[in-house]
């Protein structure tokens, strides 16, 4: 019998302020808190009242890291709002704008944030001193990933070219061809991060988890743009009009982000492994042979493994970078004008942003302004699923007898294996004046 | 006066042979400025302000960028620098009032007494710079950009860092009128060290 305490304030290496709160009293476990203590963003909010079209340069700000999808995620619902239907170009385009995005978050994640725990180095910066030509890859592969979101959305992040209807700037084909130069160069450096990453002891814990992802129909493309919503649990898809039917919100009192349920499960899981999981048979075929060479299989329930599965992404997303770039090449782009709204009424939208399935949905009015919006983030649908793995994942750790500072590790990185975007995730709460 | 600045030979440091499928950069003059800041942050955009002067009459051999998201990546563009110059605002301490700055040279040593309008003490600036040289790297900053190229062997034989105290930081479009006023005078005496240093160091660029 133990009594342990761990207070970690706050996890760092994760993005936005979150506390581990932990009491185990006698062996058992009395409290256990995942802390939010971020302030809420208000986003849904100050967006009512602007015009529809400038929702997904507002909504890509909630975000410096998955700005792309946030913008994709917006642009799909006010498109679904107002009946556009965007040209083939501007869908390829987005598509390969998202690649970029996926490459240059998961690199960071797996890179800068995940890795450092493995190899016994506080961060990235002790890293470099330790193993400085991964974190020179590291830098390539991100700058590589930045290049591709500047091409085609015009800067870096918080993309300016990408817009309701399409876009308004389209890359150059000398660009594209410079690019996937070096996209498929870049295969030598990931080659060289995957015989890293085999050799890492990832912590052997599994916890039965429903993981939920979008799924393009039939043998459709992995899903990151396109999908209907399914689970491990209930592989019957459904559309993204309906998403309230399968997120289920509520609000809990120690975060300022909402937790999410299934109708299957009290808590469950999104991200690259959710996608994994649910999509693992879409990878391009370069990013199976890593996973298969990684010992990543479907079902692993394994969360650690969430940057596992997030490192076969980032093959998988070069690959596909690269025959959609030739695609482009082949059919040839030029401007073309934004599509207009045919009506303007209620909308959702979905995209496989590098943290998990994101919802956004606006109602817009006859003005075409924004009159209601829902955002729901990834990581706000992680958070109940990571309390529950840290509540299954204690006892074992105990039984171990593992020390009180090797706990608190070990729950850090179970943390950061999600990737948690905490300033993301806290959005809107309710507040309740009392006089 | 001055104290006189010990610079090592203009060579690049940690030039690593295999860049792998790093872009190839253009040929860069040996001196290269970065101002560092956010528009509408209020004093966190002095850097960015200072840079745009230095940049309307450079130096020679200088080029002068703007950079409102610094990141990691920005250290592959350091090959063939001989010197780069940080300008970066941070909020005042006591050592280091509103409206005051002062120059670090990176890796140790803080210089610039005759410029600097407040005392800092050399050693409470270089270790307020290392205290923040390992936050979270989600959103690396300076400091951090910086430690993690010197750990790297990517910085160039020298680096300046001119650090400018504000005290507002908040969504703002204006800057504090202390800060405002130390543009003109920060220009002229980047402007005076930079051609002084290419006196002394001097073009062609450096090469790894």
């Amino acid at each position: 019998m133990r009594n342990v305490t761990i207070d970690v304030k706050h996890v760092t290496r994760v993005e936005g302020h979150g506390n581990i709160a932990v009491r185990v009293r006698d062996g058992e476990i009395t409290s256990l808190q995942l802390q939010i203590v971020e302030s809420p963003r208000f986003f849904e909010s100050f967006m009512r009242g602007r015009p529809c079209a400038e929702a997904p340069h507002i909504a890509c700000r909630i975000c410096g890291i998955c700005s792309v999808g946030h913008t994709t995620a917006a642009v799909k619902a006010v498109e679904a709002a107002c009946g556009i239907v965007p040209s083939e170009q501007t869908v390829k385009l987005r598509k390969l704008l998202f690649y970029g995005e996926q490459i240059q978050s998961h690199v960071l994640h797996v890179l800068f944030l995940a890795v450092p725990d493995y190899l016994g180095a506080g961060s990235v910066i002790p890293l470099a001193g330790s193993h400085p030509e991964t974190v020179k890859t590291a830098l390539r592969l991100k700058r590589l990933a930045n290049d591709l979101c500047a091409a085609v959305g015009g800067r870096h992040i918080h993309p300016i070219a990408a817009h309701v209807g399409g876009f308004t700037h389209v890359p150059r084909a000398g660009e594209l061809i410079e690019l996937k130069q070096r996209l498929v160069a870049a295969r030598t450096d990931l080659a060289a991060v995957a015989a890293l990453y085999a050799k890492l002891p990832i912590p052997d814990f599994e916890r039965d988890t429903e993981y939920v992802a979008l799924k393009v129909p039939g043998n459709g493309e992995y899903a990151f743009y396109d999908g209907d919503i399914v689970s491990t649990r209930d592989p019957r898809p459904t559309p993204v009009r309906d998403y309230r039917t399968r997120v289920i919100e509520e609000v809990v009192q120690h975060s300022a982000a909402k937790h999410c349920r299934s109708p299957n499960a009290p808590s469950y899981a999104v991200g690259a492994l959710a996608r994994f999981n649910n999509n693992h048979a879409q990878l391009h075929p370069a990013a199976a042979k890593l996973a298969a060479d990684l010992g990543l299989s479907a079902p692993c329930r394994n969360p650690f493994h969430n940057n596992t599965a997030q490192l076969v992404e980032i093959v998988h997303c070069v690959e596909c970078a690269v025959e959609m770039i030739d695609a482009l090449l082949v059919r040839g782009m030029k401007l073309e004008a934004l599509e207009k709204p045919t009506r303007f009424g209620q909308g959702a939208g979905a995209a496989e942003v590098p943290r998990g399935v994101l919802f956004h949905e606006y109602g817009v009015d006859s003005q075409g302004r924004i009159e209601s919006a829902n955002l729901i983030i990834p990581t706000g649908q992680n958070l109940a699923n990571i309390e529950e793995d840290m509540r299954a994942y204690v006892p074992s750790m105990l039984d171990a007898g593992l020390s009180r500072e090797e706990m608190t590790l070990r729950l850090e990185m179970l943390v950061r294996a999600y990737d948690p975007c905490i300033s993301c995730a806290t959005h809107l709460l309710d507040v309740e004046w009392i006089e | 006066m001055n104290p006189p600045l010990t610079h090592p030979p203009p060579q690049r440091a940690g030039a690593d042979a295999d860049r792998g499928p790093e872009r190839a950069l253009a040929p860069r003059p040996p001196v290269l400025v970065f101002g560092c800041g956010r528009d509408h942050h209020g004093d966190d955009q002095i850097g960015l302000r200072i840079a745009e002067a230095l940049s309307r009459r450079p130096p020679p051999d200088t080029h002068v960028a703007l950079s409102r998201a610094p990141g990691a990546d920005l250290l592959l563009d350091l090959e063939g620098v001989g010197l780069l110059v940080v300008i970066d605002a941070a909020e005042s301490v006591a050592e280091l009032p509103v409206g005051s700055w002062t120059r670090i040279v990176y890796a140790g040593r803080a210089v610039g007494g005759r410029r600097r309008r407040a005392g800092m003490g050399r050693r409470a600036a270089v270790a307020r710079a290392r205290r923040r040289a390992a936050m979270n790297p989600h959103t690396l900053n300076v400091n951090c950009a910086l430690e993690l190229g010197r750990r790297l062997g990517l910085l160039p034989p020298t680096v300046w860092v001119y650090v400018v105290a504000g005290q507002n930081f908040e969504l703002s479009d204006a800057c504090t009128p202390a800060v405002l006023e130390d543009v003109e005078p920060i220009v002229a005496s980047i402007r005076h060290d930079i051609v002084a240093w290419l006196a002394k160091y001097g073009s062609p660029p450096c090469t790894s």
